[in-house]
């Protein structure tokens, strides 16, 4: 699933933000142009944040930004934004973030088999994320952590 | 054991809880146990042995009598050692031993 989801359009290296909202509209538009969610759904993710605090940082490093599917979702997807300089997002002990995923979630089988998958890469493969530099790296880390 | 993964939407951090704290169970040996999620404002949210929640939610909980003595408040959702422990300590509290 992942493998599929994260692809060389979804993905996307050396992004450079000045903010944690501007660093969440990114991975929001790659969603966006894949077809996935909506403007909508990338400012809901946004104002999620906003309003429920920093709590999507869910490891060092590492934050999922997402909003529910009917704010916008048109299918499941998958982005993921790794910054050229990591960004405080005011979580206690996570920040500074480098790897942001854009998740839009549905209410499916298909959702509840995604985030299985990224469980396990984050649990197994969030150091070898963060040192990855290059698409062809992370892609690679992906698929061994996806499954058809 | 029943025990429910909330998160504010039941739809993202809850299910990364979720592998993780299922993952717990099965290498602390004890079977049985029946994992959910929920987002936090859904009615799902007051039927479990055990809630696994996240620290956002821990004021929630702790003004609700049916459920203060009745969570874990986690701050890494996908430390499996860390919360291995708070799982353990909990068990000892309420005293089951694993089957």
């Amino acid at each position: 699933m992942i493998d599929e989801l994260l692809n060389t359009k979804t993905v996307d290296v050396g992004v450079i933000s000045k903010n944690w909202e501007e660093a969440v509209r990114k991975c929001g538009s790659l969603l966006e142009n894949g077809g996935y969610a909506s403007r909508e759904y990338t400012e809901a993710m946004v104002e999620t944040i906003k309003k429920h605090g920093p709590y999507l940082v869910v490891a060092p490093g590492v934050a999922l930004a997402h909003a529910r599917p009917e704010d916008g979702v048109f299918k499941q997807g998958l982005s993921l934004i790794k910054l050229k300089t990591p960004i405080n997002f005011g979580h206690p002990d996570n920040d500074p973030v480098q790897i942001i995923f854009g998740l839009a979630a549905t209410h499916s089988e298909i959702h509840v088999a995604t985030m299985a998958e990224l469980a396990s890469l984050l649990m197994e493969g969030a150091e070898e994320l963060k040192n990855a530099l290059t698409k062809k790296e992370i892609l690679a880390l992906v698929k061994k952590f996806g499954k058809k | 054991m029943k025990v429910l993964a909330i998160c504010v939407h039941g739809l993202g951090t809850s299910l990364l809880m979720k592998m993780t704290v299922d993952t717990c169970f099965k290498e602390l040996g004890i079977k049985d146990v029946q994992i959910e999620v929920s987002g936090h404002a859904s009615g799902k949210g007051y039927d479990a042995d055990l809630f696994i929640i996240t620290e956002d939610l821990i004021s929630e909980f702790d003004s609700d009598p049916a459920r203060k003595d009745k969570y874990i408040a986690v701050k890494q959702v996908l430390d499996k050692e860390k919360m291995k422990e708070k799982i353990q300590a909990y068990l000892d509290k309420i005293q089951i031993s694993s089957d």
